[in-house]
């Protein structure tokens, strides 16, 4: 399919070369005027989603999430984009567990650096993003850590649920996207994070939030995605 | 499409190799009980003991024969009572019961140290074989930076 594109591209442009080697050739004097037709692209809305987290969910039992992507081409080079999604997760540490479930949405922008050439659409973009997710944070056990194992300390069931969570984070994307078939985009990308602000639970730590993922201790984060998306475009300019 | 799928494994390979900086443990967890001695003639002068024996009721030997002028010794994080058996001089005879009841209070540390075990509300007694005098520095235990406890002999 690219590569269709590409050869009739590349005919197209032959054809309008050898047009205006005909055209010099018979008006020699009039001026030259720029006859490869403007080539228009395409604008519109793209939806689609992130195809790794319902493939996590089918293989892992403890990771279940989905997340839509969508974005708006404003103007030649940039998108605003948007991806908002649920994640229900279980997280295993060494000395304790617990399940983190919740959503999340992600507004910013994204600008392509790629230069597309004829018809196509591809993307090497760069993006920043601000990220919120509302969610809870539930300890399913812990055993405390001690220095030496004189005293072998009993693993605390009692679980405890922290609701009413949330975060603000803010993200840098870099990634690709390509039209592979007509108005069908796939897509990578990752995503460095930052965390700006998280409502922390009593005596614990928000180890985990939805849409930013592991949260380490320096407050950084890291993720990726592959997406499939659909453009609906509404006009061409 | 060549720098397409060259991008792709730049991303891919960035992706997969990111590492994770906090997987050890670096932070204090529960903190053990510090005892330090004094001479009970002079009391700001440390008495290093001879054949120091320190157990629990019912364990092994955490301290066997050391010549030391201070101890750290686990405190029991499933009851609020600890016992232990400190004895000196390789003597029958020297040999004291001390009795260490708290509140426990676990505190979360970090997401590689889990929590750690806190004991407040510290309260000792203690038999008067070769133990003088006992000097509680800090009525909770929260780390191991100083000791908890002053033993005069």
């Amino acid at each position: 399919m690219k590569k269709k594109h590409i050869s009739t591209f590349i005919i197209s442009l032959f054809v309008a070369y050898s047009g205006i080697i005909i055209a010099q050739n018979s008006k020699e004097n009039t001026v030259k005027t720029d006859s490869i037709p403007k080539i228009k692209q395409k604008y519109g809305i793209r939806i689609g989603m992130d195809i790794s987290k319902p493939i996590i969910s089918i293989f892992e039992d403890t990771q279940q999430g989905i997340e839509l992507v969508g974005d708006f081409r404003f103007q030649k080079k940039y998108y605003i984009a948007t991806e908002l999604g649920y994640e229900n997760k279980d997280t295993s540490e060494d000395f304790l567990n617990f399940t983190t479930k919740g959503t999340f949405l992600k507004v910013g922008v994204n600008r392509n650096l790629y230069e597309n050439w004829g018809e196509m659409n591809n993307e090497v973009y760069i993006g920043a993003r601000y990220g919120i997710s509302l969610f809870t944070q539930t300890l399913i056990n812990y055993t405390t850590n001690v220095s030496s194992p004189y005293f072998v300390p009993v693993t605390n069931n009692n679980e405890t649920k922290f609701d009413g969570l949330s975060a603000h984070w803010l993200e840098f994307v870099f990634g690709i996207k390509v039209e592979t078939f007509k108005n069908l985009f796939l897509g990578i990308n990752a995503q460095f994070k930052y965390m700006a602000y998280s409502k922390e639970p009593d005596n614990f730590k928000n180890l985990y939030v939805p849409g930013f993922q592991d949260v380490s201790s320096n407050d950084f984060g890291f993720g990726f995605s592959y997406t499939i998306s659909y453009l609906i475009p509404f006009i061409k300019k | 499409m060549k720098n397409f799928t060259k991008l792709f494994f730049v991303i891919l390979l960035t992706t997969t190799t990111s590492c994770e900086v906090d997987d050890i443990c670096v932070e204090s967890t529960t903190p053990n009980l510090i005892i330090k001695f004094y001479s009970a003639t002079d009391t700001d002068e440390i008495k290093t003991t001879t054949n120091l024996e320190a157990s629990a009721i019912g364990k092994s030997a955490v301290y066997e024969n050391v010549a030391v002028d201070s101890i750290l010794i686990p405190l029991d994080i499933n009851n609020t009572l600890t016992t232990y058996k400190i004895g000196i001089e390789n003597d029958n005879e020297k040999v004291d019961t001390l009795k260490i009841n708290y509140q426990l209070k676990d505190i979360f540390v970090s997401r590689s140290c889990g929590y750690k075990t806190t004991f407040l509300d510290v309260t000792i007694n203690t038999t008067n074989h070769w133990i003088k005098d006992l000097k509680l520095n800090n009525i909770s235990i929260n780390d191991e930076k100083e000791a908890h406890i002053y033993i005069y002999y």
